[in-house]
């Protein structure tokens, strides 16, 4: 009795999970106009997208943003977390609680006080404020991934290079990094994820000649349902899903190893 | 041993800097600047006034306030209701391959944006949607209604967007369980209701407050979403701050609600210090 009630409960929380996203990828191909009824396959919504320069401009901002945050904050992310990992310094705890409280801040508050920031020092708003903005978004994540991969590295193998005379920087260099490529790999992807999806930050900092897809898709999508919005969503979807895939695959196969 | 120091400096302040910028800088600035009053284009001069948190009070926005607030409260107990059975069967379940379903489950929608599992709520919920069809089919209803723009589409678009954010925290509270404690009350005769009402739920009780925590200050602010589903009718505290700050360029009111988003996380934050422990040594 126990056994049916919980799966019928798993079968419909699943089914009313995943029903509206497999309607929208269903209704990108579907031929109604007006995603009503099913009319017969077609891919012509996505040729459309092509036709659409200002969603094909967001794309590509969307795109060169994101990689770019990613590899900054993987960068930026990796070189804290050694710090965290290696040193023991002044404020340092402070900091780290400062990076767990960030995850779990609200986005509309990032979004309003570096809106603020770019207002107030006459920054303007566009690819720099985007770009620092998305960093800021993503470093706090980046950090909290790596931390756990320089956690379950083995500690004597720093000592062994200490003894064998290798300073810091070769150690992070020829030691550490190829150990934890696979951790600074999926926090990049999942940054670039985390910045192509957000909305709430990127709506405060984007400026009108530079947009990012999800401000695109919000503007569009007010005034409904429309083809070329459920093709590009899609697209989206199949990118965050693609990319988070791996980076979990890469995880994975680090605990194993 | 001189570059080695050199190093270590680069990369402590760069963490420095990093936070600085990222955490201390434009929190300060929306501090000051909920604190002062702001002149035309120019958010921010160093006059001490409480004129912004003055403006919050009155009782133009408190409709606003407390549409929003009961939104994110019944938000939340949703999620809790309908999340907790998940994140109990995944904790119980012992086939690996089928957890691992199980999470990837709650995981993906995690992971790809709520702004488009927003718009797909359209097609279920428009006037010609799904769920009016099959209401209508099944002859619950003589036609179909207004189901989209109202109160109760905002609330099952946050719910169908942040259920995520109460399972995952209730099951990772779940899995701190010492299995030791569930063993002996097995031992001293509880069936399986005692064992779950008097030792599992309370013993899960940070994963819940966390989880509710979460989901309603993610609530609060969610503009995109009210504005998709909501229509014009309901307007959340994220579409106060929103078009204060757009349309008026006034940061006051965004700042001085931000303020008041501190003190909550901060509470938060105090109330379960155990989650944030420092844990990377």
């Amino acid at each position: 009795m126990l056994r049916i009630l919980k799966n019928t409960y798993l079968l419909c929380f699943v089914v009313i999970l995943y029903f509206p996203i497999t309607v929208l990828i269903l209704n990108s191909f579907n031929h109604s106009k007006l995603s009503i009824g099913w009319e017969g396959f077609t891919l012509g919504w996505y040729l459309k997208l092509f036709e659409s320069p200002i969603i094909i401009k967001s794309m590509k901002n969307s795109i060169i943003i994101g990689f770019l945050s990613a590899f900054f904050s993987s960068f930026i992310g990796t070189i804290a977390s050694f710090g965290f990992y290696r040193y023991r310094y002044k404020g340092r705890k402070i900091i780290f609680f400062f990076i767990q409280t960030m995850i779990t801040f609200p986005d509309i508050v990032l979004g309003i006080s570096l809106a603020l920031l770019f207002t107030i020092f006459k920054l303007g708003f566009g690819f720099f404020s985007l770009l620092i903005s998305h960093i800021i978004l993503t470093l706090p994540f980046a950090i909290m991934l790596l931390i756990t991969g320089f956690k379950d590295l083995d500690k004597n193998i720093l000592e062994a290079g200490k003894d064998l005379g290798a300073n810091d920087f070769n150690i992070l260099i020829k030691i550490i990094l190829p150990l934890i490529y696979p951790n600074i790999l999926a926090a990049f992807l999942i940054c670039f994820t985390l910045s192509l999806d957000d909305v709430l930050v990127s709506f405060f900092v984007s400026g009108p000649h530079f947009e990012v897809l999800p401000i695109t898709i919000f503007s569009l999508a007010r005034m409904g349902v429309k083809p070329e919005v459920n093709a590009i969503c899609t697209l989206m979807l199949i990118i965050s899903v693609i990319l988070i895939v791996f980076s979990q695959l890469l995880l994975k196969k680090q605990t194993n190893d | 041993m001189k570059n080695n120091d050199i190093f270590k400096k680069i990369v402590i302040a760069n963490t420095f800097f990093w936070i600085v910028i990222t955490a201390v800088i434009p929190n300060l600035l929306l501090l000051i600047a909920s604190l002062t009053q702001q002149q035309y284009e120019q958010p921010l001069n160093l006059r001490f006034s409480l004129e912004n948190f003055h403006q919050l009070f009155s009782p133009l926005y408190f409709k606003v306030y407390l549409n929003s607030i009961k939104i994110s409260v019944f938000t939340a107990i949703i999620c809790l209701i309908v999340g907790y059975p998940y994140a109990y069967i995944i904790y119980k379940e012992d086939r690996v391959y089928i957890k691992n379903i199980l999470l990837i489950g709650i995981l993906m929608p995690f992971w790809t944006s709520s702004l488009i599992r927003t718009y797909s709520i359209i097609f279920i919920l428009q006037f010609n949607g799904i769920l009016n069809k099959i209401l209508v089919g099944f002859g619950i209803l003589q036609r179909p209604v207004n189901i989209l723009y109202s109160e109760s589409a905002v609330i099952f678009g946050m719910v169908y967007t942040l259920i995520p954010l109460m399972i995952i925290p209730v099951y990772l509270s779940l899995r701190r369980i010492n299995n030791d404690l569930v063993e002996s009350a097995k031992d001293l005769g509880a069936h399986s209701f005692q064992i779950f009402f008097r030792v599992i739920l309370p013993l899960s009780k940070s994963g819940i407050t966390s989880g509710c925590f979460i989901v309603m200050l993610s609530s609060l602010g969610m503009f995109y979403l009210s504005d998709l589903l909501g229509g014009s009718k309901n307007i959340l505290i994220g579409n106060l701050i929103k078009d204060q700050i757009l349309l008026g360029g006034n940061y006051g009111i965004g700042a001085a609600i931000s303020t008041i988003f501190y003190i909550f996380v901060l509470l938060g934050v105090l109330i379960q210090k155990e989650n944030y422990k420092i844990n990377f040594d």
